[in-house]
Protein backbone atom coordinates (compact mmCIF):
# COMPACT_ATOMS: atom_id res chain seq x y z
CA UNK A 1 0.00 0.00 0.00
CA UNK A 2 2.70 2.41 1.09
CA UNK A 3 4.78 1.39 -1.92
CA UNK A 4 1.80 2.08 -4.18
CA UNK A 5 1.38 5.55 -2.72
CA UNK A 6 5.08 6.25 -3.20
CA UNK A 7 4.99 5.05 -6.83
CA UNK A 8 2.01 7.23 -7.65
CA UNK A 9 3.72 10.15 -5.94
CA UNK A 10 6.87 9.56 -8.00
CA UNK A 11 4.79 9.35 -11.17
CA UNK A 12 3.03 12.57 -10.23
CA UNK A 13 6.42 14.21 -9.63
CA UNK A 14 7.75 12.96 -12.97
CA UNK A 15 4.84 14.54 -14.82
CA UNK A 16 5.23 17.81 -12.91
CA UNK A 17 8.97 17.83 -13.55
CA UNK A 18 8.47 17.24 -17.28
CA UNK A 19 5.98 20.07 -17.45
CA UNK A 20 8.30 22.34 -15.46
CA UNK A 21 11.15 21.45 -17.81
CA UNK A 22 8.97 22.57 -20.71
CA UNK A 23 8.56 25.93 -19.01
CA UNK A 24 5.26 25.38 -17.19
CA UNK A 25 5.76 27.56 -14.10
CA UNK A 26 2.51 26.33 -12.55
CA UNK A 27 3.92 22.81 -12.51
CA UNK A 28 7.00 24.05 -10.68
CA UNK A 29 4.74 25.88 -8.20
CA UNK A 30 2.96 22.59 -7.55
CA UNK A 31 6.29 20.96 -6.75
CA UNK A 32 7.09 23.85 -4.39
CA UNK A 33 3.74 23.46 -2.64
CA UNK A 34 4.21 19.74 -2.32
CA UNK A 35 7.75 19.77 -0.97
CA UNK A 36 7.84 22.94 1.12
CA UNK A 37 6.45 21.37 4.33
CA UNK A 38 8.97 18.49 4.18
CA UNK A 39 11.90 20.69 3.25
CA UNK A 40 10.89 23.26 5.81
CA UNK A 41 11.14 20.57 8.50
CA UNK A 42 14.52 19.48 7.19
CA UNK A 43 16.03 22.96 7.01
CA UNK A 44 14.42 24.26 10.19
CA UNK A 45 15.62 21.32 12.25
CA UNK A 46 19.11 21.76 10.89
CA UNK A 47 19.28 25.54 11.44
CA UNK A 48 16.89 26.08 14.40
CA UNK A 49 16.07 29.46 12.92
CA UNK A 50 12.90 30.42 11.10
CA UNK A 51 14.33 33.33 9.10
CA UNK A 52 17.30 31.29 7.97
CA UNK A 53 14.92 28.54 6.97
CA UNK A 54 12.81 30.91 4.92
CA UNK A 55 15.87 32.37 3.16
CA UNK A 56 17.38 28.98 2.52
CA UNK A 57 14.17 27.59 1.08
CA UNK A 58 14.05 30.47 -1.37
CA UNK A 59 17.63 29.72 -2.37
CA UNK A 60 16.92 26.01 -2.66
CA UNK A 61 13.85 26.37 -4.85
CA UNK A 62 15.50 29.08 -6.94
CA UNK A 63 18.42 26.78 -7.58
CA UNK A 64 16.06 23.90 -8.37
CA UNK A 65 14.15 26.15 -10.80
CA UNK A 66 17.34 27.13 -12.58
CA UNK A 67 18.58 23.53 -12.70
CA UNK A 68 15.39 21.65 -13.44
CA UNK A 69 16.14 21.42 -17.16
CA UNK A 70 19.34 19.55 -16.29
CA UNK A 71 17.50 17.10 -14.02
CA UNK A 72 17.75 13.84 -15.94
CA UNK A 73 15.49 11.76 -13.71
CA UNK A 74 18.22 9.32 -12.70
CA UNK A 75 17.01 9.67 -9.12
CA UNK A 76 13.55 10.68 -7.95
CA UNK A 77 12.76 14.37 -7.76
CA UNK A 78 12.34 13.82 -4.03
CA UNK A 79 15.94 12.60 -3.64
CA UNK A 80 17.21 15.35 -5.93
CA UNK A 81 15.52 18.23 -4.10
CA UNK A 82 16.50 16.75 -0.73
CA UNK A 83 20.13 16.54 -1.85
CA UNK A 84 20.11 20.17 -2.92
CA UNK A 85 18.53 21.15 0.39
CA UNK A 86 20.94 19.19 2.58
CA UNK A 87 24.00 20.42 0.69
CA UNK A 88 22.92 24.05 0.68
CA UNK A 89 21.96 23.96 4.35
CA UNK A 90 25.25 22.32 5.34
CA UNK A 91 27.17 24.94 3.34
CA UNK A 92 25.17 27.68 5.00
CA UNK A 93 25.80 26.25 8.48
CA UNK A 94 29.52 26.02 7.81
CA UNK A 95 29.54 29.69 6.82
CA UNK A 96 27.37 30.69 9.74
CA UNK A 97 29.74 29.03 12.19
CA UNK A 98 28.85 29.40 15.82
CA UNK A 99 26.68 32.49 15.47
CA UNK A 100 23.48 30.67 16.19
CA UNK A 101 20.32 32.56 16.76
CA UNK A 102 17.62 30.13 17.75
CA UNK A 103 14.06 31.01 16.90
CA UNK A 104 11.42 28.41 17.42
CA UNK A 105 8.41 27.42 15.44
CA UNK A 106 4.88 27.02 16.56
CA UNK A 107 4.11 23.52 17.70
CA UNK A 108 1.12 21.77 16.28
CA UNK A 109 -1.46 21.04 18.95
CA UNK A 110 -1.48 17.42 17.85
CA UNK A 111 1.56 16.91 20.04
CA UNK A 112 -0.63 17.09 23.14
CA UNK A 113 -2.24 13.79 22.16
CA UNK A 114 0.98 12.11 21.18
CA UNK A 115 1.65 9.18 23.52
CA UNK A 116 5.37 9.93 23.57
CA UNK A 117 4.70 13.52 24.62
CA UNK A 118 2.26 12.38 27.30
CA UNK A 119 4.83 9.91 28.56
CA UNK A 120 7.48 12.59 28.81
CA UNK A 121 5.33 15.18 30.48
CA UNK A 122 3.38 12.99 32.88
CA UNK A 123 3.70 9.92 34.95
CA UNK A 124 6.93 8.81 36.46
CA UNK A 125 9.08 11.46 34.83
CA UNK A 126 10.73 13.76 37.36
CA UNK A 127 9.96 16.60 34.94
CA UNK A 128 6.27 15.87 34.64
CA UNK A 129 5.58 19.54 35.16
CA UNK A 130 7.53 20.37 32.07
CA UNK A 131 5.64 22.47 29.62
CA UNK A 132 5.61 22.30 25.90
CA UNK A 133 7.79 25.36 25.42
CA UNK A 134 10.46 24.03 27.71
CA UNK A 135 10.50 20.70 25.96
CA UNK A 136 10.82 22.42 22.61
CA UNK A 137 13.68 24.57 23.87
CA UNK A 138 15.56 21.60 25.26
CA UNK A 139 15.11 19.55 22.12
CA UNK A 140 16.36 22.41 19.97
CA UNK A 141 19.35 23.01 22.20
CA UNK A 142 20.21 19.32 22.14
CA UNK A 143 20.00 19.25 18.36
CA UNK A 144 22.26 22.28 18.06
CA UNK A 145 24.93 20.52 20.12
CA UNK A 146 25.29 17.90 17.41
CA UNK A 147 27.63 18.43 14.48
CA UNK A 148 25.93 19.53 11.24
CA UNK A 149 26.36 16.12 9.62
CA UNK A 150 24.93 14.27 12.63
CA UNK A 151 22.08 16.76 12.88
CA UNK A 152 21.19 16.22 9.24
CA UNK A 153 20.99 12.46 9.71
CA UNK A 154 18.97 12.73 12.93
CA UNK A 155 16.58 15.16 11.25
CA UNK A 156 15.98 12.90 8.28
CA UNK A 157 15.77 9.64 10.23
CA UNK A 158 14.24 10.46 13.61
CA UNK A 159 12.10 13.46 12.72
CA UNK A 160 11.20 12.92 9.08
CA UNK A 161 11.14 9.13 9.04
CA UNK A 162 13.39 8.56 6.02
CA UNK A 163 15.08 5.18 5.62
CA UNK A 164 18.82 4.61 5.88
CA UNK A 165 19.04 3.89 2.14
CA UNK A 166 17.26 7.12 1.24
CA UNK A 167 19.50 9.16 3.55
CA UNK A 168 22.51 7.45 2.01
CA UNK A 169 21.42 8.52 -1.50
CA UNK A 170 20.65 12.07 -0.40
CA UNK A 171 23.86 12.65 1.52
CA UNK A 172 26.09 10.62 -0.77
CA UNK A 173 27.58 8.57 2.06
CA UNK A 174 27.26 4.82 2.63
CA UNK A 175 24.43 3.32 4.64
CA UNK A 176 27.02 2.19 7.16
CA UNK A 177 28.10 5.80 7.67
CA UNK A 178 24.47 6.84 8.09
CA UNK A 179 23.96 4.18 10.78
CA UNK A 180 27.17 5.09 12.54
CA UNK A 181 26.30 8.79 12.53
CA UNK A 182 22.90 7.95 13.98
CA UNK A 183 24.43 5.81 16.69
CA UNK A 184 26.84 8.51 17.86
CA UNK A 185 24.22 11.22 17.58
CA UNK A 186 21.78 9.24 19.74
CA UNK A 187 24.44 8.68 22.34
CA UNK A 188 25.14 12.41 22.53
CA UNK A 189 21.45 13.21 22.69
CA UNK A 190 20.97 10.78 25.55
CA UNK A 191 23.39 12.81 27.62
CA UNK A 192 21.75 16.12 26.78
CA UNK A 193 18.22 14.86 27.37
CA UNK A 194 18.79 12.47 30.24
CA UNK A 195 16.22 14.08 32.53
CA UNK A 196 13.49 13.90 29.89
CA UNK A 197 13.75 10.22 29.30
CA UNK A 198 11.23 7.92 30.91
CA UNK A 199 12.57 6.04 33.88
CA UNK B 1 12.38 -0.23 24.70
CA UNK B 2 16.09 0.63 24.53
CA UNK B 3 17.79 3.98 25.03
CA UNK B 4 18.08 4.69 21.35
CA UNK B 5 14.37 4.16 20.78
CA UNK B 6 13.60 6.49 23.70
CA UNK B 7 15.73 9.22 22.24
CA UNK B 8 14.32 8.62 18.80
CA UNK B 9 10.78 9.08 20.11
CA UNK B 10 11.72 12.16 22.06
CA UNK B 11 13.47 13.83 19.15
CA UNK B 12 10.64 12.66 16.91
CA UNK B 13 8.34 15.07 18.76
CA UNK B 14 10.00 17.84 16.77
CA UNK B 15 7.88 16.77 13.82
CA UNK B 16 5.05 18.76 15.39
CA UNK B 17 6.91 21.98 14.82
CA UNK B 18 5.23 23.62 11.89
CA UNK B 19 5.94 26.57 9.59
CA UNK B 20 3.86 29.67 10.28
CA UNK B 21 0.48 29.81 8.63
CA UNK B 22 0.60 31.03 5.03
CA UNK B 23 4.29 30.22 4.80
CA UNK B 24 3.99 28.32 1.52
CA UNK B 25 2.03 31.13 -0.15
CA UNK B 26 4.52 33.74 1.05
CA UNK B 27 7.38 31.59 -0.17
CA UNK B 28 5.78 31.27 -3.60
CA UNK B 29 5.31 35.05 -3.82
CA UNK B 30 8.98 35.62 -2.92
CA UNK B 31 10.07 32.95 -5.37
CA UNK B 32 8.08 34.51 -8.19
CA UNK B 33 9.63 37.91 -7.40
CA UNK B 34 13.07 36.33 -7.51
CA UNK B 35 12.37 34.50 -10.74
CA UNK B 36 11.18 37.74 -12.33
CA UNK B 37 14.26 39.62 -11.09
CA UNK B 38 16.55 36.88 -12.39
CA UNK B 39 14.71 36.87 -15.70
CA UNK B 40 15.09 40.65 -16.03
CA UNK B 41 18.75 40.44 -15.12
CA UNK B 42 19.23 37.67 -17.68
CA UNK B 43 17.26 39.67 -20.22
CA UNK B 44 19.54 42.68 -19.80
CA UNK B 45 22.61 40.51 -20.26
CA UNK B 46 21.17 38.54 -23.14
CA UNK B 47 19.97 41.75 -24.78
CA UNK B 48 23.47 43.21 -24.64
CA UNK B 49 24.87 39.95 -25.98
CA UNK B 50 22.28 39.81 -28.73
CA UNK B 51 23.11 43.36 -29.80
CA UNK B 52 26.79 42.51 -29.97
CA UNK B 53 26.09 39.41 -32.05
CA UNK B 54 23.78 41.37 -34.34
CA UNK B 55 26.40 44.06 -34.75
CA UNK B 56 29.03 41.50 -35.70
CA UNK B 57 26.62 39.67 -38.00
CA UNK B 58 25.73 42.99 -39.59
CA UNK B 59 29.31 43.38 -40.68
CA UNK B 60 29.44 39.94 -42.12
CA UNK B 61 26.37 40.26 -44.35
CA UNK B 62 27.10 40.11 -48.12
CA UNK B 63 26.29 43.77 -48.78
CA UNK B 64 28.66 44.88 -46.06
CA UNK B 65 31.28 42.39 -47.14
CA UNK B 66 31.11 43.80 -50.63
CA UNK B 67 31.28 47.37 -49.35
CA UNK B 68 34.13 46.52 -47.00
CA UNK B 69 35.99 44.68 -49.74
CA UNK B 70 35.47 47.57 -52.20
CA UNK B 71 36.64 50.11 -49.64
CA UNK B 72 39.65 47.99 -48.79
CA UNK B 73 40.53 47.61 -52.46
CA UNK B 74 40.17 51.33 -53.07
CA UNK B 75 42.35 52.18 -50.11
CA UNK B 76 44.92 49.61 -51.26
CA UNK B 77 44.85 51.07 -54.77
CA UNK B 78 45.34 54.63 -53.52
CA UNK B 79 48.18 53.51 -51.30
CA UNK B 80 49.75 51.62 -54.18
CA UNK B 81 49.44 54.59 -56.52
CA UNK B 82 50.91 56.97 -53.99
CA UNK B 83 53.60 54.70 -52.77
CA UNK B 84 57.08 55.52 -53.95
CA UNK B 85 58.49 53.03 -56.43
CA UNK B 86 61.69 52.87 -54.48
CA UNK B 87 59.65 51.44 -51.62
CA UNK B 88 57.99 48.96 -53.93
CA UNK B 89 60.59 47.56 -56.24
CA UNK B 90 59.15 46.22 -59.43
CA UNK B 91 60.04 43.74 -62.10
CA UNK B 92 63.59 42.95 -62.95
CA UNK B 93 63.31 44.02 -66.61
CA UNK B 94 62.40 47.27 -68.27
CA UNK B 95 61.29 48.12 -71.78
CA UNK B 96 63.09 51.03 -73.39
CA UNK B 97 61.21 52.34 -76.36
CA UNK B 98 63.25 52.52 -79.53
CA UNK B 99 65.53 55.54 -79.83
CA UNK B 100 65.04 56.50 -76.22
CA UNK B 101 67.58 56.96 -73.54
CA UNK B 102 67.24 56.17 -69.91
CA UNK B 103 67.82 59.02 -67.57
CA UNK B 104 68.80 57.97 -64.10
CA UNK B 105 69.60 60.20 -61.23
CA UNK B 106 71.01 59.13 -57.96
CA UNK B 107 70.55 60.60 -54.57
CA UNK B 108 72.82 60.55 -51.65
CA UNK B 109 71.04 59.40 -48.61
CA UNK B 110 72.42 62.35 -46.68
CA UNK B 111 71.86 64.98 -49.38
CA UNK B 112 69.10 63.90 -51.69
CA UNK B 113 69.66 66.27 -54.52
CA UNK B 114 69.22 64.99 -58.00
CA UNK B 115 71.98 65.08 -60.50
CA UNK B 116 70.76 63.30 -63.61
CA UNK B 117 73.19 60.91 -65.15
CA UNK B 118 72.19 59.84 -68.61
CA UNK B 119 72.90 56.36 -69.79
CA UNK B 120 72.66 55.31 -73.34
CA UNK B 121 70.73 52.14 -73.40
CA UNK B 122 71.08 50.56 -76.73
CA UNK B 123 68.53 47.82 -76.21
CA UNK B 124 65.82 49.99 -77.51
CA UNK B 125 62.47 48.39 -77.84
CA UNK B 126 63.54 45.38 -75.85
CA UNK B 127 63.45 44.37 -72.28
CA UNK B 128 66.63 45.36 -70.53
CA UNK B 129 67.62 43.30 -67.54
CA UNK B 130 68.05 45.42 -64.50
CA UNK B 131 71.36 43.77 -64.06
CA UNK B 132 72.62 45.63 -67.15
CA UNK B 133 71.51 48.97 -65.79
CA UNK B 134 73.21 48.04 -62.58
CA UNK B 135 76.34 47.33 -64.57
CA UNK B 136 76.07 50.66 -66.32
CA UNK B 137 75.82 52.36 -62.97
CA UNK B 138 78.67 50.26 -61.70
CA UNK B 139 80.80 51.26 -64.66
CA UNK B 140 79.93 54.85 -64.13
CA UNK B 141 81.12 54.70 -60.57
CA UNK B 142 83.99 52.40 -61.51
CA UNK B 143 84.16 50.76 -58.16
CA UNK B 144 80.47 49.90 -58.06
CA UNK B 145 77.70 51.84 -56.47
CA UNK B 146 78.97 54.07 -53.67
CA UNK B 147 77.78 53.28 -50.21
CA UNK B 148 76.24 56.65 -49.77
CA UNK B 149 73.79 55.98 -52.57
CA UNK B 150 70.49 55.54 -50.91
CA UNK B 151 68.20 55.60 -53.88
CA UNK B 152 68.80 55.55 -57.57
CA UNK B 153 65.80 56.49 -59.59
CA UNK B 154 64.86 57.78 -62.93
CA UNK B 155 64.87 61.51 -63.01
CA UNK B 156 63.51 63.79 -65.65
CA UNK B 157 64.20 61.96 -68.85
CA UNK B 158 66.77 63.36 -71.19
CA UNK B 159 65.40 64.72 -74.38
CA UNK B 160 63.49 61.96 -76.10
CA UNK B 161 64.07 59.44 -73.36
CA UNK B 162 61.19 57.69 -71.72
CA UNK B 163 59.87 58.61 -68.38
CA UNK B 164 60.47 55.97 -65.87
CA UNK B 165 61.14 55.11 -62.32
CA UNK B 166 63.86 53.01 -60.83
CA UNK B 167 65.00 52.10 -57.48
CA UNK B 168 68.21 50.50 -56.45
CA UNK B 169 70.28 49.55 -53.55
CA UNK B 170 74.03 49.00 -53.81
CA UNK B 171 73.33 45.41 -54.70
CA UNK B 172 69.86 45.33 -56.15
CA UNK B 173 68.21 47.44 -58.73
CA UNK B 174 64.70 47.18 -59.95
CA UNK B 175 62.54 49.49 -61.92
CA UNK B 176 60.06 50.23 -64.62
CA UNK B 177 59.60 52.55 -67.51
CA UNK B 178 56.23 53.93 -68.36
Amino acid sequence: MNEKVQTSSSEEDRILVERAQEGDTKAFDDLVRKYTPKLYGLVYNMTSNRDDTSDLLQDIFSKAYRSIKRFMGKSSFYTWIYSISVNMTLNYLKKRGRHIKVSMDDVDSGILNDPDFIKVTTGASPLREVNLHELQTRLNMAMMKLSEDHRAVVTMYDIQGLQHAEISKITGVSEGTVRSRLFYAHRQLQNYLEDFRSK
Amino acid sequence: MNDHEDIQKLIGLKRYEMPPEGFVDDLLIKLHERQRAELLHQSALSLAWERLITYIQHWSTPQWSLATATATLMIAAVVAMNSHPSEAPMAGKVVIPEGHQLAVSYFKASAPEASPIVFDVSHSGTKVPIREIDLLLGNHFHSGLPNEVGIVRAGPPAKGSPSGTFSASPTIMTGSVK
